[in-house]
Parts: structure tokens; sequence; C-alpha cells
């Protein structure tokens, strides 16, 4: 019978005297894939070298294809200790302590990096199931108001609100709405009266309750939709702090998921030059640029920051790449499980917006008639 | 800053200062999490918050049984951010620390701090799975374990058989909210250390830290 201890070092054959039989090094890339348990790929070498039965710690985690049965709690303690003893007897402490760390430091490391990744993906598939949302949102709004107009036609010209609209379609026929009932809907006093005014004098036929309760279950659907919505908004920007700490605090979270969403995952972004971050999501624009004779886009999806739509048009550009420039930062130190550097990026770019900001309206261009442009002018008519 | 203050040495590795108690930097200059760097007669130590640390408040409440010593090979159950992880560092300058946690957050902050002290052994991986660091631990001397979960005492049954020597420590930091959000915190205390005594656990000494961590109990058990 031979007891097998896995160490940071390689598998270890001990018998029932406490003697060490045999030893197999291996490389961490084989220790990680032995974590689970051993297997014919991970241990198969040194347990065909005897022809015993073998006590293992754990299950094996695949195919053996020797006679093995698996320890009792407690019973491979004393052969591990012998074997840790034999290793610093022989290394010395310090070395098993500094060749362990560095061994559990990688693992820790490759664990880290898988956790995140998975994790990453997922926010970038929840961005895109946000879009979806809304995109189903606005249509499923669209028909259940149109259903409803039957009944209040004179209610869309007054709430342009899908959310809000939804919420009186939700209540019922617009005979039941009264000044109360829309307050507490969120409606202003003075649209909750015209509201209601227009509820009264409204030309729109009665509703049949069954058809009424039905379409009030759609809207109730529909505002459901809307909530779920806007927690996975919630939870997409928890999660992109936490996994990508300075892109989040430089791009603002929700950002910071598309843009995680558009390149398929954090690592991926990290890879990403900065030229390539600032075009990201304007890639139609930049297809046609590349293969036209079109104006190449100054800015893609971040053009959602409030730095880049915020700006006067002449400075958009600038500022997309200075901030695309610190992205491409942030997202390489996030992906590499790094330190919180986002103060000094953004103290850096701010500098930078600020010199942009200073610079003044570029002077028009005097309009060159040219025969070519002379006929782009179309006053109706015909053609 | 060097200071006329009585330091005294109360258990090894551990000083109090004033009424305050603190354990010796092992790496000079560096702080780990908010504490105070102050030197006294050359030797820097790094204050130990009993707010910040659980081991630190039931060392503050009087706690008896210190079986830390300079070689010893301890198993940490929780290291989270790394707060007493960096202590026991701090204490057990020629033994081995093998540090466990299971979520990446934290231990993103513990990382870098672990690179830096040798005796720190990071891994990455759930307690309830014991055989997943078996790799990097032979028998240890001592689990601390501090993990807000309802079956912790299973899980520091588990290690214990698994790792921790005959006539070992086990220092169980019992958050009773995590095993039930309604029950009186004594009547989980006493239930979860009978849990323990069935698994060969034997009661040495217990400290309520309710001052510093509401509903919490430090019990320090030997296994045999």
């Amino acid at each position: 019978m031979l007891y097998v201890v896995d160490t940071y070092k390689g598998i270890f054959l001990v018998n029932e005297k406490n003697e060490i039989v045999d030893f197999e090094e291996w490389d961490i890339d084989r220790m990680e894939r032995a974590i689970d348990g051993p297997s014919a790929e991970t241990h198969g070498d040194i347990l065909h070298r005897h022809n015993e039965e073998y006590v293992f710690e754990i299950l094996p985690a695949g195919d053996i294809e020797v006679n093995y049965r698996i320890a009792d709690p407690g019973e491979l303690k004393s052969k591990r200790a012998v074997v840790w003893r034999y290793l610093i007897e022989k290394k010395g402490f310090s070395r098993v302590r500094e060749e362990n760390k560095k061994h559990a430091t990688e693992m820790t490391r490759r664990e880290m990096s898988h956790a995140f990744e998975a994790r990453d993906r997922l926010i970038g598939a929840f961005s895109d199931l946000i879009s979806q949302h809304d995109k189903t949102f606005n249509a499923f709004a669209m028909k259940i108001r149109e259903c409803y107009t039957f009944h209040f036609p004179e209610l869309d010209k007054i709430v342009a609100d899908h959310q809000a609209a939804l919420k009186i379609i939700a209540h019922g026929t617009r005979e039941s709405l009264n000044l109360d009932i829309l307050q507490e809907m969120g409606f202003p006093e003075e649209k909750a009266r015209e509201i209601l005014r227009a509820a009264t004098s409204s030309i729109g036929a009665p509703f049949n309750k069954k058809d009424m309760d039905v379409l009030s279950m759609s809207a109730r659907v529909a505002l459901a939709l809307k909530e779920n919505r806007d927690e996975i908004a919630r939870r997409v920007e928890e999660a992109a702090q936490e996994i990508a700490p300075n892109l989040s605090a430089i791009a603002g979270p929700t950002l910071a998921a598309r843009l995680i969403a558009i390149a398929g995952g954090l690592k991926r972004l990290a890879r990403m030059s900065a030229s390539k971050i600032q075009v990201l999501g304007a890639e139609k624009a930049l297809f046609l640029s590349l293969h036209g004779s079109k104006k190449p886009p100054k800015h893609g999806i971040i053009f959602q920051h409030p730095l880049v739509h915020g700006a006067p048009a002449w400075q958009r550009g600038k500022i997309a790449r200075a901030l695309a420039g610190k992205l491409a930062i942030a997202a390489r130190v996030d992906a590499n499980s790094g330190t919180y550097v986002a103060d000094k990026l953004l103290e850096k770019l701010m500098s930078r917006v600020e010199e942009i900001r200073k610079l003044p309206p570029p002077k028009k261009k005097p309009k060159i008639k040219s025969r070519k442009k002379r006929k782009k002018k179309k006053r109706g008519g015909r053609k | 800053m060097s200071e006329e203050r009585k330091v005294e040495e109360i258990f090894p590795g551990v000083y109090k200062i004033g009424q305050k108690i603190a354990t010796r930097n092992l790496v000079p200059g560096q702080r780990v999490y908010k504490e105070t760097l102050f030197t006294v007669d050359r030797v820097e130590y790094r204050s130990w918050e009993p707010r910040k640390s659980k081991l630190a408040a039931a060392i503050m409440l009087g706690l008896k049984s210190f079986t830390f010593a300079k070689n010893s090979t301890v198993l940490y159950l929780g290291a989270a951010s790394g707060t007493t992880v960096s202590h026991l560092s701090d204490i057990i300058t020629d033994g081995m620390i093998v540090a466990v946690e299971f979520s990446p957050r934290p231990y993103r902050d513990m990382l870098p701090m672990a690179e830096k002290r040798p005796n720190i052994v990071p891994v990455l991986a759930d307690a309830r799975l014991p055989h997943r660091y078996r790799m990097f631990l032979g028998v240890a001397d001592i689990i601390y374990i501090d993990i807000a979960q309802a079956d912790q005492a299973s899980i520091l049954a588990k290690n214990a058989h698994y790792y921790l020597k005959k006539g070992g420590y086990a220092y169980f930091a019992i958050k009773a909210r995590s095993i039930d959000p309604v029950k009186p915190a004594d009547t989980i205390y006493k239930e979860q250390l009978n849990l323990l005594r069935k698994e060969g656990f034997e009661l040495v000494e217990s400290i309520d830290i309710d001052k510093y961590e509401k509903e919490h109990l430090m019990a320090v058990l030997k296994y045999e």
C-alpha cells in the first residue's frame, strides 16, 4: 500500500512504514491540472512504476487505471508530515517556504484571472441584454399604447413618456382615473389635470372589462420589463466597478461595461490600442472611411462620455483621443489585477482637457462655389 | 519618531504599548491597512487595531491562550484583505501562514502585501474543498478560521481532519448572524461549540468580543 502525497514540488509516494519510496517532480501546469484530484495525465507515470494499492487523499479527477482507495479523514496527515519534514531537511525551511509561496502565488494569480475572466464576459453579455431590453421595451410599449388608443386616443399627445403612459394603462380605463391616483403615479398636478380633462371629454370608446384587463396586464408586464432592465443596469454598474475599477472610474461604470461588451472581454479590451478604443462602436463609419473617401469617425461609443458629448464639436476629436488614451491605460491596469491608479489618470486627463478647452473655434473656410456643390442644393420641386 | 514609551511583550511577538497592542513590522516602512506605524528604540511597530482585527479584539479583551509561535505553521481560512494575516506575519517570522480566501476581490488588495512578506503563502480557494490546497501545506500547528458562513463549524472540522496536527489549536471567530439571523447569540455559540466537541475539539477559552464586533465570539479549541 502506497500513500500518494501531492506537494508543490511534485508527487511523493510513502509506504506504511513512513518511508518515502518514490518522487516525481512536476511543473506548475501539471500541478494545476491535478488540483481537483489525481488523473492518469498528472499521476500516470509515477503510479505505473509500482504495482501497489494506492491511497489517495481525494477522488481521482479522471481515469486512473490503478488500484486505489480514498484515505480516511486524517489518515494521510502523518504521511504528509513525513514528506514535508524530508523537504525541509533537504532544502532548509526558508527555501521550502519560498518555493511553496512561489507556486501558490502563481496558482492564485491563475485562479484570479479565471474568476475575473468569466465575470467580465458576463458583464458584456448583460450590457447587450440591456440594449435588447430597451429595443423590446420601446416596441412593446408602442404597441400597447396603440391598443389603448381605441379607448383614450388623446393620451398619446399629452404623455410622451412610455413608462408614464403604461402606468395609466396598467391602472385601467380612463374613467377610473382621478387626481390622486395620477399624482401617485408621479404626474405633477398640472399634467394630471390635463390628463383628466382629456379623459373625461375623450372621444374614445368605452373599454370592455375583459379587454381592459388583458391590456392592463400587458402594461404591467412592460413595466416589469423596464424595472428588470434598470436592475440589470445597476448590477452591471456594480460589477463593472468590481472587475474594472480604474476603467469604471474614468469612463463611468455603464460605459465601461459597454466597452468591455464590444471588445468581448476585459483582456481583449486591454490588448487594444488607444486609437482603436477611441472608435469602438463606430465600426460602420470606420469601415466606410477606410474603404471610401469619407472622413474617419472621431469617436465611437465613447461619445457617450460627458467629456466628449458635452464638448463643442471642434474639440470632440481631441478630447476623444485624450480620453481613449487614458481608457487604454486603465483597461490594462485592470486586466492585470493592478492597483487603483484612476486618480492619477483623471488628473492628467483633466489637465489635458483644460488645455483643449482653451482652444478657439476654427475659422470657417470660405465656401468655394463649385458646380458640384450647387447641384446638391435641392429646394423642392421634382427630382 | 522615537518616543519614551514602555514596550511590554505580552505574547511572543505581541507588544503592549500604553493602552494599545502592536506587532513588530516585518516590512519596516510599509503600512498594510490604515494602521499607525511608530518607532520605539529604533524598532518599528504596527499598531494592531481591535476594531479591524478580531484576534486583536480578543487580546485586548483578555485572551490568555495565545499559541502562535515564531515558527508556527498556520492555516488561515478567510484571509480577506489580509489585516489579521499581516499581524500574524509579523509574529510568525520563521513560520508559514497559508492564507486561504475564496473571493478574488479582497484578495486583490492582499496580494501586493503578501508579496513583500516571505511567510505568507496566498491561496485562492474554497475552504469547503481542502484538497484544493493540499499541495501547499503539510500539517498545520494552528488553524485560524474567520469566515462568515453558516456551515463554518463543519468547514473547520473538515480542515482540521485534513491538516491540523494532533494537539493543535484552532482559533474560531464565530459570527452569530452568519449562522442564524434570529436566534440569540449565546445559543448559537453554544450550539457551534457542541458541534465541534463532537468532531474532536475541546474548548480551551472563549472570549466575547462584542465590544469591538457585535455578536462575535472568539473561541480557542484544542484538537485531539
